[in-house]
């Protein structure tokens, strides 16, 4: 099996069988573009993933490189998240930085099943919560102004539960 | 739904099996605080037991043990946590984060603009590089590596008081829960302990005040969608209020192509008005690309609201009313004639619908009216005429009208006329239908592959007969409970709809083993058969059984004349069957044994207490 070897954005190298490195479709295109000679061996710098990003993704592509291709996506089907394997569950029993980490490596290197699940993970984490309780769990500001605030709750009093 | 409430629980029972971990840490690291470690018990107690509690107190505790801004859910009613941590997030994010307090200045006023905030992301995006490139590359970016930079980097929140306030017990569990899950699965696991430790004695020195960032400033506004896509609509709104980044990205026209809105008491009516506004303003064109719209159980829902929708969304092509008892036949007319795109309709348990038309272009002058009256008797004899062809139509292919108890046959006419292209059609318990309705159908709707009128009692072997006019598009037939039905129909059926895999008839008492014969030597594509309380007997069973080998799901049951005999002779050569019901019939552990021998992935349904 040949392999390519994956450069991470700190300089560790991961030697990776092609096949499971070609489920990302930015490697597989630079590959086809480039043509790469079995023979050669290319190092492929991947300056946006540091090394323990780089180490899970290849985990995760070699767990899965036997996956059939995923389906089209289907814009009229109802979006689920509780179709997450149990493996992926596990897999992704990490802090918020790594998760967030994973989706962005995923995204830059275009692994739509990598990406689709750490998506769906994020979203299950803001699925029954209210706003408060979302801001808690990512951290994030509230940075509307008091007025700006009651604008919206009053855009949105429908939703309330009576 | 199930989506919403499975996930929590899968949170929580993680964050269980990782107090167990937590605990064995403590054990051989931390003899000393022994107050701390009680307490420590009690939490994980209480978080364990939560799990198994019902959805949405297990949902709240999944967030408390992810959030680490709160602080004891044991010692400070929820309002106080919230007041405190949001005082903690602001004097963090204003004295220690310099992405947060950057981007809080350049951000402003955006309320109209997307492209500034555009801006904000990308500026976000190089700051991030930026970071990243000054941190140790080797280590990751999760909490432990900005556990000490942050201890240092904050004297502000050092010296707060609040933040003193608020550190508790709960927060240092939760920092744990992070800690152990790296321990197991992160890379950097080899750093765990010192983390640990680092942690607990931090607790005596240093006041909470790592700084915790905020994930989402470094995804971009893509990225972002593509979370919240896999969001009900409920649950967009929620996120709408978050702050304004999300007030933005929730409002995006992509995400809401299917509306989702549940709930009896909720006010459909101003539901559908708040989200078409508020749509509308990130679009300059009147029509917004909603797809698909669902309104399951909203009582509340009138024509009024689905006016709004038929001028705002033409593009609409799946639409579900279930239960939304307000609504009438001008409402429905009103937005079938809009739009034009509809495919799939689902009106079940409006029970004031009684029909489904199209308002008529004017006619010209010179044609003929088409009549859209009942009463012209040629029509009933030509469906297709030419005047049938100048109405307009509906390119509906699935159409369910269970409970519409209002439904008459003059209005299925109407209906059947309308949508020639019906695929599927369910009626069940409209009970006003009778043999007459049921001649429109197989009449104007050719094609239609399933048809379920069960529970419509008045229809006899007449109306059989003309469905078998269907043929073999017909797939799927569910006559249950119509009990004026005998051999003559079903036979009739099975004889020219010889492509059938479902039949149900369920409660048709006069239907026997004559015309399960016939079904059986005619429709041997049969996967699923109910003929519970059919007058059937082991002779029918065995012709069955040689005759449809696909057979996947069979009902004998309160089948008083099936014995063991039928039952292993349908489990020899239906080595399929995955479903089997033999309940209230006099079937032996014998019958059943072989069942389980032939059939080994077989749910047998049964109501002998003897069976194991």
């Amino acid at each position: 099996m040949p392999t390519i070897k994956l450069q991470s954005s700190d300089g560790e190298v991961f030697p990776v069988d092609v096949e499971i490195a070609k489920q990302s479709v930015t490697i597989k295109t630079m590959l086809d573009d480039l043509g790469m000679e079995d023979e050669e061996e290319e190092i492929v710098p991947l300056p946006n993933v540091n090394a323990a990003i780089l180490k899970k993704v290849i985990q995760w592509a070699t767990y899965h490189k036997d996956d059939p291709p995923a389906p089209e996506d289907d814009e009229n089907k109802e979006k689920r998240t509780d179709d997450i394997t149990s493996w992926d569950a596990d897999f992704l029993k990490v802090d918020q930085g790594t998760l967030f980490e994973l989706i962005l490596a995923s995204n830059y290197l275009d692994i739509k099943g990598l990406l689709d699940v750490t998506c769906k993970t994020v979203a299950n984490m803001i699925k029954g919560k209210t706003p408060e309780e979302i801001r808690k769990t990512f951290n994030i500001k509230n940075d509307f102004t008091p007025s700006e605030e009651e604008q919206v709750r009053k855009e949105n009093e429908w939703c309330e539960e009576k | 739904m199930a989506a919403a409430r499975r996930s929590p629980f899968l949170m929580e029972s993680s964050f269980c099996a990782s107090n167990a971990k937590t605990r064995a840490i403590f054990h051989s690291d931390t003899g000393q605080d022994h107050v701390l470690w009680t307490q420590l018990q009690e939490i994980a107690d209480n978080a364990c037991g939560q799990s198994t509690g019902e959805s949405t107190s297990s949902s709240s505790s999944a967030a408390e043990s992810d959030s680490l801004g709160g602080g004891s859910i044991r010692n400070s009613s929820p309002e106080s946590i919230f007041a405190k941590s949001t005082t903690i997030n602001h004097t963090s994010s204003s004295h220690t984060s310099f992405e947060d307090d950057k981007f809080g200045r350049l951000s402003p006023m955006v309320l109209s603009q997307p492209s500034s905030h555009k801006l904000k992301q990308q500026l976000m995006i190089s700051a991030g590089k930026l970071r990243k490139g000054a941190s140790p590359p080797n280590l990751d970016h999760g909490y432990h590596t900005l556990t000490p930079t942050s201890s240092l980097d904050s004297p502000a929140a050092r010296n707060s008081p609040d933040s003193l306030g608020v550190r508790a017990t709960k927060t240092q569990i939760s920092d744990l829960h992070i800690l152990t899950h790296n321990a197991k699965h992160s890379p950097v696991s080899r750093n765990y302990k010192t983390a640990v430790n680092t942690n607990l004695n931090s607790r005596s020195s240093t006041p909470r005040s790592r700084v915790r960032e905020n994930h989402f400033d470094r995804l971009s506004d893509d990225l972002v969608v593509k979370i919240l896509s896999y969001l009900t609509s409920n649950e967009l709104v929620m996120c709408s209020r978050i702050s304004r980044r999300f007030y933005f990205v929730a409002w995006e026209p992509q995400l809401w192509s299917s509306i989702w809105l549940v709930g009896e008491s909720l006010d459909a009516d101003l539901a559908l008005k708040t989200i078409i506004r508020l749509l509308s303003r990130n679009t300059s064109s009147q029509q917004l690309p909603v797809d698909t719209l669902v309104l399951g159980g909203c009582q509340h829902l009138t024509d009024r609201g689905l006016a709004i929708v038929a001028r705002r969304c033409p593009q609409l092509r799946h639409l579900e009313v279930q239960n939304c008892s307000n609504l009438t036949n001008g409402g429905l007319m009103d937005l079938v004639t809009k739009c034009t795109l509809l495919e799939h309709l689902d009106v079940s348990g409006c029970h004031m619908v009684s029909t489904i038309a199209v308002h008529q272009p004017p006619q010209l002058p010179n044609t003929l009216v088409p009549s859209r009256s009942m009463q012209i008797p040629h029509q009933y004899h030509h469906p297709l005429h030419q005047q049938h062809l100048l109405r307009r139509s509906l390119n509906l292919q699935y159409l369910d009208l269970t409970d519409c108890t209002s439904m008459e046959d003059s209005g299925l006419k109407m209906i059947v006329e309308t949508c020639p292209q019906l695929l599927y059609l369910f009626l069940r318990r409209c009970q006003n239908i009778t043999d007459v309705g049921v001649k429109y159908i197989s009449s104007y709707c050719p094609s239609l592959r399933e048809l379920s009128i069960s529970d419509c009692s008045h229809i006899t072997d007449f109306g059989l007969y003309e469905l078998a006019k269907l043929g073999p598009n017909l797939r799927y037939l569910s006559v249950a409970k119509c009990d004026q039905i005998s051999d003559s129909g079903v036979k009739q059926i099975a004889k020219l709809c010889y492509k059938l895999r479902y039949l149900n008839v369920r409660g048709c008492e006069a239907v026997s083993d004559e015309a399960v014969e016939t079904l059986a030597r005619s429709c041997s594509r049969l996967r699923s058969l109910d003929l519970g309380k059919c007058d059937v007997t082991d002779v029918g069973l065995k012709v069955l059984s040689e005759n449809c080998p696909n057979l996947k799901k069979l009902s004998v049951k309160s089948c008083e004349m099936v014995s063991d005999q039928g039952i292993q002779l349908i489990a020899y050569y239906c080595r399929g069957l995955q479903q089997l019901n033999v309940q209230d019939c006099p079937i032996s552990s014998k019958g059943y044994k072989t069942v389980k021998k032939f059939c080994r992935r077989c749910i047998i349904e049964h109501s002998n207490p003897g069976f194991f």
